[in-house]
């Protein structure tokens, strides 16, 4: 970001923040919350891009070549660009004007994956074309819409921990029509990104749970990996094939260690592991879980979801792990405190 | 739900492989194919089309070779010489080379922009209509990269053609309203625009025969209108130079050129009414700087200037055709006292010596330096000599010939004394050097004579056969005088035309078979006038719109010209389009296909939108308006109640329907 930062003394117990990043939290800080934005006049913006400027200066060049040799014809074609230019002003805000720009439902996804935030687009009477929107400097992401049919908008963020993220403010800008006039607008969208724990496998020795333990040290100095004979319902990316094609019969690797069946999945499991690691573990063992079309139920340090199967409440365990311990944080206070 | 509609993450790699980017590329090489070298055109198009066709096919190494190749080629041809020519056709090289490596957008929007110069250039080239279309096709094309670059759109669609037009469209008013009021001022500098000297028509000197040559041919020189009565045919000398350096057998300009003022400005608003009758000159390109006028001429236009001794001249050479307007006074008629005289003024040395009206070579044709020392002897008057000198050209029965017999090397003696056949340059040539041997001054003019009247129009279409050579010679007591030779020997030269003159020898248009053939069919003749009134309409409100002409339109249309006026006429014009934009983007949402009550309901639903109660993305009209129970004040909650209850009474009735189709 930019590194001219102004410090005053009020600001010493805070982080110090760049001038530009202070002014962008306070602008953001009194931005107008909403779920949903229908854009207007109010608040689209629109300006000349760089290759917008960079047109001005052909249209001169032509300009004062026209004046020098007297050519009416040069003239004509200053003049045609030149109004195109002014037309491509309206075509420009037309292109925004009456776009709805709504937060759709979260979406989670483990750390260390491309995090976004999703965003629902609709213009009911027009084409839109070539939208691109972003949070803060992440990347963009284009879109382009037929009239009446909703889009559904990844937006990305730079985001790798885990927690539940509330939108910083939302740039749609557009080029359309000739990439000479950039129009754009900010909504402080009241969006979400969740970032669940990245899942980890636990590993047999870091598993403490009661019930599971005797099955755990069952296998305990065992190779991990154990080769037996085929049964029904092996898939075939066990088989041995190296094996299979020397001669032998037909042998699958065999994961050493199965997870004990158990109804509750709890914090306590893991005694040696650090809080972050537990998460994860247990994040691991709700989607093998829901995976397997079990019951289960979570239990977290104040957080308690009873028993249950299906997809709904596995995204609440998720959800209930990523939020674990963190106050809904702005990705934008966030990106400053990583510096 | 919203299956057809894209999201794509940014930062992939996009191909630039249109048909449009080769397109605007190839078809370039049409335009530029007059200004380019033969080589250049073949380069450029063959590395285009081997690039469209096998897009990979060029690599790195390869395509540093054919820059090498494309640069030192082109410094080999041009050298280091800069005019506007060289650097169009180098920029047109270069963008094409660049197309080679289209890396990112970046890249593509220079190689649209430098088109787009060019396209601009060779209009300074090219003015036909053709050509226009041509770079209006260009033009297109150029935007319709950008477009392609900047919608989002993978697929190029006829949608985005006919979008383009629109835009086109909503532009036009703006274009005409600028192209008529925009302020025309003149050249602010100038950089020498061609390289290669081929001109066609009159050059700067005269040998005896060079005229003879010239009348071969029938191409257009020049188009005049007149404001008022068009003076009589014997009347119109088209002045255009003074050839005032003798060498005993060429006329020529001195080398060394006075410049004086820049006189001739023609100011903002200045009211042309006033300026009593002027005429407009439409040249055609000869590429050089001067001009034809009448004499006792001053220039109404920005860019002609006056020089030395009555001529006319323009900042940059005539490339295109040039616009011009004079206002003239006829000259006074001296015939009662000298046959064929006129006094002409304005036409003095100002900055140059007087001496060189007297240069002649010191020696050579003796005889006719004794014949003009035993003239003056007898004659003293300068009048008096001239007018026997002049009647010793129709009394010594000389004849006017497009094929006089070759002189040796005292020409002049061999023509006057022995030959006395011969074309306008003989007669004007040793009457002059006659002059200057009796201590007159005098000099030889080159220019055009008469002109030929466009039936049904008001112009006059001077031809490269009117060229005509004739003398001015200052008497003392009168001052500079025009007389003219050619009209002793053969008058109807002068008062009717070059054909009639030789109507007996049967040398009119000899050596120019295709011409005497589009001079001998009616039907021909009349077809290359109306081509010609065509293309003079083009050229007059076209190519040669002037500032004049701006004032003309601007006093016709919205009375007297100021420059706030001019600004009210450009806001006006941007409201007026800005308000059918907006009406054009009101119109699409309408014109959707909706019945009449979805209409009626989505107009509602904006105005309780703008009041703050919007409804959500994919919300059917019932859960709005249950929603809005509580939310809206109840007056209007009521009121959309009662909406809402028609729009699904009209919609789920099928009453709708039927009227629709019926």
């Amino acid at each position: 970001m930019v590194n001219s930062s102004v410090q005053t003394a009020g600001q010493s117990k805070r982080r110090s923040y760049s001038l530009s990043q202070r002014v962008s939290l306070w602008i953001s800080e009194r931005a107008r919350r909403a779920a949903q934005f229908t854009l207007t006049q109010k608040n689209i913006y629109i300006f000349p891009s760089a290759s917008g400027f960079g047109f001005a200066a052909l249209l001169l060049l032509m300009l004062v070549t026209a004046i020098n040799y007297q050519s009416s014809l040069v003239y004509m074609l200053t003049f045609l660009l030149g109004a195109i230019f002014f037309v491509s002003i309206w075509l420009c805000f037309l292109n925004l004007r009456g776009l709805q720009v709504e937060s759709a439902d979260s979406q989670g996804v483990f750390a260390g994956n491309a995090a976004f935030f999703r965003v629902r687009l609709l213009h009911a009477q027009q084409h839109v074309y070539g939208l691109q929107l972003a949070v803060r400097a992440n990347g963009c992401v284009k879109a382009s819409l037929e009239p009446g049919k909703v889009a559904l908008v990844d937006v990305p963020v730079d985001l790798n921990k885990r927690g539940r993220y509330r939108s910083d403010r939302l740039l749609i800008e557009t080029y359309y029509p000739f990439g000479l006039i950039r129009g754009w607008t900010w909504l402080k969208l009241d969006a979400d990104c969740l970032i669940y724990p990245a899942p980890i496998a636990p590993p047999e020795d870091a598993y403490m749970g009661g019930e599971g333990a005797s099955a755990a040290s069952q296998q305990k100095g065992g190779d991990r990996d154990v080769l037996r004979g085929f049964q029904a319902g092996d898939t075939l990316a066990r088989v041995h094939w190296k094996k299979f094609a020397s001669g032998d019969q037909l042998v699958v690797r065999d994961q050493g260690f199965v997870m004990p069946e158990r109804l509750w999945l709890k914090w306590e499991d893991f005694p040696e592991a650090d809080a972050e690691l537990r998460l994860s573990y247990l994040c691991d063992l709700v989607l093998s879980r829901q995976a397997a079309g079990e019951d289960f139920g979570l239990e977290l340090p104040g957080r308690r979801i009873s028993p249950h199967h299906g997809r709904k409440h596995a995204s609440e365990c998720l959800a209930a792990l990523a939020e674990y311990g963190k106050p809904v944080s702005d990705p934008a206070v966030v990106s400053f405190e990583l510096e | 739900m919203g299956g057809e509609n894209r999201a794509e993450r940014s930062g992939e790699i996009r191909q630039y492989d249109w048909p449009q980017i080769y397109m605007l590329a190839l078809i370039q090489v049409l335009g530029l194919w007059s200004i380019a070298p033969l080589w250049m055109c073949l380069f450029v198009a063959l590395i285009t089309t081997a690039k469209w066709l096998f897009p990979n096919a060029i690599g790195g190494g390869l395509r540093l070779m054919l820059t090498l190749a494309g640069g030192a080629w082109f410094l080999l041809y041009f050298g280091f010489n800069f005019t506007v020519e060289i650097a169009a056709v180098f920029l047109w090289l270069a963008a094409s080379l660049k197309l080679l490596e289209i890396k990112s957008d970046k890249d593509l929007k220079l190689f649209v922009y430098v088109m787009l110069y060019v396209s601009a250039v060779s209009m300074l080239f090219e003015q036909s209509i053709l050509h226009v279309l041509l770079q209006l096709l260009l033009v297109m094309l150029a935007l319709s990269v950008l477009l392609r670059l900047h919608s989002g759109q993978v697929r190029w669609t006829f949608t985005q053609w006919r979008s383009l037009c629109s835009v086109l469209l909503f532009a036009l008013p703006l274009v005409i309203v600028l192209f008529v009021f925009f302020p025309r001022i003149g050249p602010l500098w100038t950089i020498p625009v061609k390289a290669s000297s081929a001109t066609t028509g009159m050059s700067d000197s005269m040998s005896p025969g060079d005229i003879a040559n010239l009348v071969n041919s029938d191409e257009r020189v020049f188009r005049a209108s007149f404001s008022g009565q068009r003076p009589v045919q014997s009347a119109l000398y088209w002045r255009g130079l003074v050839l005032d350096r003798f060498d005993g057998r060429r006329w020529s300009r001195h080398p060394k050129r006075f410049v004086y003022g820049s006189k001739g400005r023609y100011d903002l608003g200045q009211n042309l009414e006033a300026a009593g009758d002027f005429y407009q000159v439409l040249l055609e390109p000869h590429n050089r700087l001067w001009l034809y006028a009448l004499e006792g001429s001053e220039s109404m236009s920005t860019h002609v200037k006056r020089k030395d001794m009555g001529q006319f001249e323009l900042a940059v050479e005539a490339i295109q055709p040039v616009n011009y307007r004079m206002s003239y006074q006829s000259p006074e008629f001296l015939g009662r006292t000298i046959p064929t005289a006129y006094l002409v003024s304005g036409v003095d040395r100002s900055t140059s010596p007087s001496e060189r009206d007297l240069q002649v070579p010191v020696s050579g044709n003796p005889e006719t330096r004794r014949y003009m020392a035993d003239l003056r002897k007898r004659l003293p008057s300068d009048q008096a000599l001239l007018t026997h000198l002049l009647r010793e050209f129709r009394n010594k029965a000389f004849s006017y010939s497009l094929q006089p017999p070759v002189l040796g090397e005292h020409f002049v003696d061999e023509f006057l004394f022995a030959s006395r056949t011969g074309f306008c340059s003989h007669f004007a040539g040793s009457l002059a050097y006659m002059l200057r041997l009796a201590d007159i001054p005098a000099r030889v003019i080159v220019g055009y004579q008469g002109g030929e009247a466009v039936e049904g129009e008001s112009y006059l279409l001077v031809r490269e056969y009117d060229a005509h050579a004739w003398v001015e010679a200052y008497i003392s007591g009168l001052g500079w005088v025009r007389v003219d030779p050619t009209a002793m020997v053969a008058p109807n030269r002068i008062e009717q035309n070059l054909e009639r003159a030789v109507a007996q020898e049967g040398t009119f248009l000899k050596d120019n078979l295709a011409a005497q053939w589009r001079h001998g069919f009616t039907a021909l003749t009349w077809l290359s006038l109306k081509m010609d009134k065509l293309n003079y309409q083009w050229q007059k409100w076209v190519i040669n719109y002037s500032q004049a002409d701006q004032y003309g339109v601007f006093r016709k249309l919205l009375g007297e010209y100021s420059l706030m006026r001019v600004a009210l006429v450009f806001v006006s014009v941007f409201v007026l389009i800005s308000i059918l934009l907006l009406l054009r983007g009101w119109l699409k949402a309408e014109g959707r296909n909706l019945s009449g009550s979805q209409k009626r309901y989505l107009r509602w639903l904006a105005l309780f939108s703008v009041l703050g109660y919007p409804r959500k993305i994919g919300e059917s009209p019932r859960a709005y308006v249950n929603r809005m129970a509580e939310k809206m004040p109840p007056r209007l909650y009521r009121f959309a109640l009662k909406e809402t209850d028609q729009l699904e009474q009209r919609e789920y009735s099928g009453d709708e329907q039927r009227i629709r189709q019926g």
